[in-house]
C-alpha cells in the first residue's frame, strides 16, 4: 500500500504538467479558468461537498517568487535543485494532497502575473472558499514596492472574501541570509505591512504569520507543517496525547508526521528546537529510502512464496532505531496510515524499557484512530481497515 | 605492516568538478555547498587514511591551461610518477576537442612514468545531459576515451554529484586498491550464511564507499549500495549538526529488516534480513563475534598490486606506521 503511495507520488513528479492538466476545469489557461471553477462548484453538489471538506490552500505571490518551487517540493518530492526547471505557472493549477487522514488538501497554485480583469474577479470566489492564502515573497528580489502592494492587496482581498481565511507570509529563498539577517528581515516586514493595513483594516492584522523559508533547507516543510496544523481542529487533542505520552515515556521530544510530505501534524509542548525537526525528518527520509530499496524485492518473493509465513509478517508495523553517539536514540513508528510517531530519547530511558515504549505507543495508537475515524467521516474519506 | 601510501591523481580540466567531488567524498560537503569552492591553485595534496594500512596520497591539480602545461612538461616526472591511480574528469555538458587533446598528452605522460595505473575516466555532471540522450551520448564517448587510452587500464564511468553514481566511481577506484578483497569476500559471505542474512555490506567508515559486499538472496536493484552510501552520509551529515555520531540504525518494516552499525575501527556493516524470526539481537551478537576475526583483514588490510606500488625503500623514512587504534 505504501508503496503504491510512493508510485502514485513519483507518478506525479514525471508527468507533472499532465497531471495538474487532468483537472480540466481549472486549468483552461487564462481568463476562463476561474469561471469554470465557480460553475463547477454549483453545477455538481458532489464535487462542491469535496471542496468543502478538503480544506484549500492558495499560493499567491509574484512571478518567480518561488510558489511552484514551494508547492512541488514539499508535495511533489521534486528535489530543490531540479525547481529551476519548472516553467512559469500560466494557468490556475490545483493540487490534490491526499497523504494521511490529517494532510488531506487542495493547493491551488495560481500565476503571479496578473490575469484579466475576468480573471480577477473569480479570485474572489476562489478565496472565499479558501481556508489559507499562502503569500510568497521573495527576499532576494528588488522590487520590493512591487510585492509589497501585491502582498496588502491580496491580503485584503482574501480578508474581505473570507475573515476566516488564515494569512501567511513566506519569506522565500532566505536560504542566502544569515540566522540574524533572517530575523531582521521578517520584523522588518512585518513592521511595514502592519503600517500599511493599519490605515485600511486593522483586524486583519492579526491573522497574519511570517515565516522565512527555503526549499534548499527544513525550512520550507516547517513553515508548512505550522500552515497546515492550524487547519486541523483536533490538533490539541493531538497535543495533549503526545505530552501524556512522553511524560509516561520519559521522552525528550515527540512529533507526529505525515510520512509522505514528511510534514509535522503535532508535537508535544516541550521547547521546539529546529534541529530536532530536521533530524527527525531525515530519519523518515532514511527509513523511506532503505525500505524503498528493500520491500519491492521481497513483495515479488513474497506473492511466489507461503502465504502463512507473509500473513504473520504482515501486520508489522514500521519500525527504526537509531543510536547516537551522544547517548540519545531516534525511536520511529508506523501509527497509522501514513502517520508516523518518531521520538527522541536518552538511551537510560529507553534501553530496557522498550517493551513498556511498545505498549504505550500501542495505547497512544489506538487513541489516534479513533480521532481518525471521526475525521475520515466529516471529510467523507474511505475508513482505514 | 607497514602503512603503503597510494598516489591518485585527480586532472581534468577547470571546473569538471574534481574538487567538488573530493569534497563530497572525503571531507563531508553537502553537494549544494561545493559552489562555493574555489578554483584549484597547483596541486591540492591530501593524505587520507583509508582502512588500517592504505593512505591515499591525492593530488588535486589545478585544471586550467597553464596549469596542466606545467605539468604535462616542468613538472612531468614529479606528478606522473608512481601514479597508482588517474581520475580523469570531463564536463558532460562541454567536452571540447582541447580536453581530449590535453586526456591524451596526460595519458601518454602516464605511459611513459607509471605504465602500472589505473585509468578511471569519469564523465561528470551527467544530470545537464538530457535523460533520453545519456545511452547514446555515453557509447560515443566512452568508445572515443578508451581510443585514446588504449594502451593502459581504462574504466569509464557517468557521474553527478546529485546522486548515487559518484559514490559508485569513487567505490570501484578505492576497491582496485585493496588486495585481499578475495579474502574479505569469503568471510563476509561465511557470516551472511550464519547470520540468514540476505546481503552483508562492508562500507568504509568515514566515507561510507562500498569495500565488500556479499549477497545470497539476489535483488533486482543493482545500484542499490552507492544508494544506501548517500543515503546513510547524508543522514550521517545531518547527527553531524546536533554534534552526535551515528552509531547504529536499524529500520524494520512488514518485509524486511536493515541494520546497519559501526563495525571494525575503520568499517561500518549493513545486514539485511527479509525473515522476520530472526531476532535483530542475534545478529548483532553475531556480529560482534565476527569482528575480530575481520580486523586484521580490514584495519591491517594489505596493499593491492605489488607493480604499482611504491616501493618500501622509495617512502621517505617518515612515513607513518600503521597504527591500529583499539
Amino acid at each position: 500500500m505504501r508503496e503504491e503511495r510512493k508510485e502514485a507520488c513519483k507518478n506525479m513528479n514525471g508527468s507533472y504538467e499532465e497531471q495538474t492538466d487532468s483537472y480540466g476545469p481549472y486549468t483552461v489557461p487564462g481568463s476562463g479558468s476561474y469561471q469554470e471553477h465557480g460553475s463547477e462548484r454549483v453545477g455538481r453538489p458532489t464535487t462542491e461537498s469535496l471542496t468543502k471538506s478538503r480544506p484549500q490552500i492558495l499560493i499567491a505571490g509574484l512571478p518567480g517568487s518561488g510558489k511552484s518551487s514551494v508547492q512541488s517540493v514539499v508535495f511533489h518530492k521534486i528535489s530543490p535543485h531540479e525547481t529551476v526547471f519548472l516553467a512559469a505557472t500560466e494557468s490556475v493549477h490545483k493540487h490534490e494532497v491526499g497523504n494521511s487522514a490529517f494532510v488531506q488538501l487542495q493547493i491551488l497554485d495560481i500565476p503571479g502575473k496578473l490575469g484579466s480583469v475576468e480573471a480577477e474577479e473569480n479570485l474572489d470566489s476562489v478565496m472565499k472558499g479558501c481556508s489559507a492564502l499562502i503569500f510568497v515573497i521573495d527576499v532576494t528580489s528588488e522590487n520590493t514596492d512591487e510585492a509589497l502592494s501585491r502582498l496588502k492587496d491580496t491580503i485584503l482581498r482574501a480578508y474581505n472574501a473570507n475573515s476566516n481565511i488564515f494569512i501567511e507570509v513566506f519569506i522565500h529563498k532566505a536560504d542566502a541570509l544569515t540566522e540574524e539577517q533572517r530575523r531582521y528581515c521578517q520584523s522588518e516586514l512585518q513592521e511595514r505591512v502592519d503600517d500599511e493595513l493599519r490605515e485600511s483594516n486593522d483586524k486583519v492584522i492579526n491573522r497574519i504569520s511570517y515565516r522565512t523559508t527555503s526549499i534548499f533547507d527544513h525550512s520550507v516543510f516547517e513553515a508548512f507543517s505550522l500552515v497546515v496544523q492550524r487547519l486541523i481542529s483536533e490538533l490539541g487533542a493531538l497535543e495533549s496525547m503526545l505530552d501524556l505520552l512522553v511524560n509516561r515515556c520519559i521522552m525528550e521530544k515527540a512529533f507526529l508526521f505525515d510520512e509522505v510530505s514528511k510534514l509535522y501534524i503535532a508535537t508535544d509542548s516541550t521547547p521546539y528546537h529546529p534541529q530536532d525537526f530536521e533530524l527527525c525528518s531525515d530519519l523518515i527520509e532514511v527509513n523511506i529510502d532503505l525500505g524503498g530499496i528493500y520491500s519491492e524485492k521481497i513483495a515479488k518473493k513474497g506473492a511466489a512464496d507461503k502465504d502463512d509465513d507473509d500473513k504473520s509478517s504482515k501486520g508489522r508495523s514500521s519500525t527504526a532505531t537509531i543510536h547516537l553517539s551522544n547517548n540519545m536514540i531516534l525511536y520511529l513508528r508506523e501509527v497509522s496510515q501514513y502517520l508516523l510517531l518518531v521520538c527522541i530519547m536518552r538511551r537510560q530511558n529507553f534501553d530496557g524499557n522498550v517493551g513498556l515504549i511498545e505498549y504505550n505507543v500501542k495505547i497512544f495508537a489506538e487513541g489516534l484512530r479513533e480521532i481518525i475515524e471521526r475525521r475520515r467521516q466529516e471529510l467523507n474519506l474511505p475508513s482505514e481497515s | 605492516m607497514a602503512a603503503v601510501k597510494q598516489k591518485l591523481l585527480l586532472m581534468g580540466k577547470s571546473g569538471a568538478g574534481k574538487t567538488s567531488m573530493r569534497s563530497i567524498i572525503f571531507a563531508n560537503y553537502v553537494p549544494r555547498e561545493t559552489s562555493r569552492l574555489g578554483a584549484t591553485i597547483d596541486v591540492e595534496h591530501s593524505n587520507i587514511r583509508f582502512l588500517g594500512s592504505l593512505t591515499l596520497s591525492l593530488w588535486d591539480c589545478g585544471g586550467q591551461d597553464h596549469f596542466i602545461d606545467n605539468f604535462l612538461e616542468a613538472e612531468q616526472e614529479n606528478v606522473f610518477k608512481d601514479v597508482a591511480v588517474l581520475i580523469y574528469v570531463f564536463d558532460a555538458e562541454s567536452m571540447e576537442t582541447k580536453d581530449t587533446d590535453y586526456f591524451r598528452r596526460v595519458c601518454d605522460a602516464i605511459y611513459t612514468n607509471s605504465r602500472g595505473a589505473k585509468i578511471f575516466c569519469l564523465v561528470h555532471k551527467m544530470d545537464l545531459i538530457n535523460e533520453n540522450e545519456r545511452e547514446q551520448f555515453c557509447k560515443v564517448r566512452e568508445a572515443q576515451l578508451k581510443k585514446i587510452g588504449e594502451r593502459l587500464d581504462l574504466t569509464c564511468f557517468w557521474t553527478s554529484i546529485w546522486d548515487e553514481t559518484l559514490y559508485k566511481a569513487w567505490s570501484e577506484i578505492v576497491r582496485c586498491l585493496i588486495s585481499n578483497l578475495d579474502t574479505l569476500k569469503a568471510k563476509l559471505r561465511a557470516l551472511c550464511e550464519v547470520c540468514e542474512a540476505d546481503e552483508v555490506v562492508i562500507f568504509e567508515r568515514a566515507t561510507f564507499l562500498v569495500i565488500a559486499h556479499a549477497v545470497i538472496e539476489p535483488h533486482d536493484d543493482i545500484h542499490r549500495f552507492e544508494k544506501i552510501s548517500n543515503i546513510i552520509k547524508q543522514f550521517k551529515l545531518s547527527c553531524n549538526k546536533k554534534r552526535a555520531g551515528l552509531e547504529s540504525l536499524q529500520v524494520q518494516n512488514a518485509n524486511s529488516t536493515v541494520l546497519i552499525l559501526d563495525f571494525t575501527v575503520c568499517t561500518s556493516i549493513m545486514l539485511v534480513c527479509s525473515d522476520t524470526r530472526i531476532r535483530p539481537a542475534a545478529v548483532l551478537h553475531n556480529i560482534q563475534l565476527a569482528n575480530e576475526g575481520f580486523k586484521p583483514l580490514l584495519d591491517d588490510a594489505p596493499i593491492a598490486g605489488s607493480d604499482m606500488l611504491i616501493e618500501p625503500k622509495n617512502i621517505p623514512s617518515s612515513a607513518p606506521k600503521a597504527s591500529v587504534l583499539r
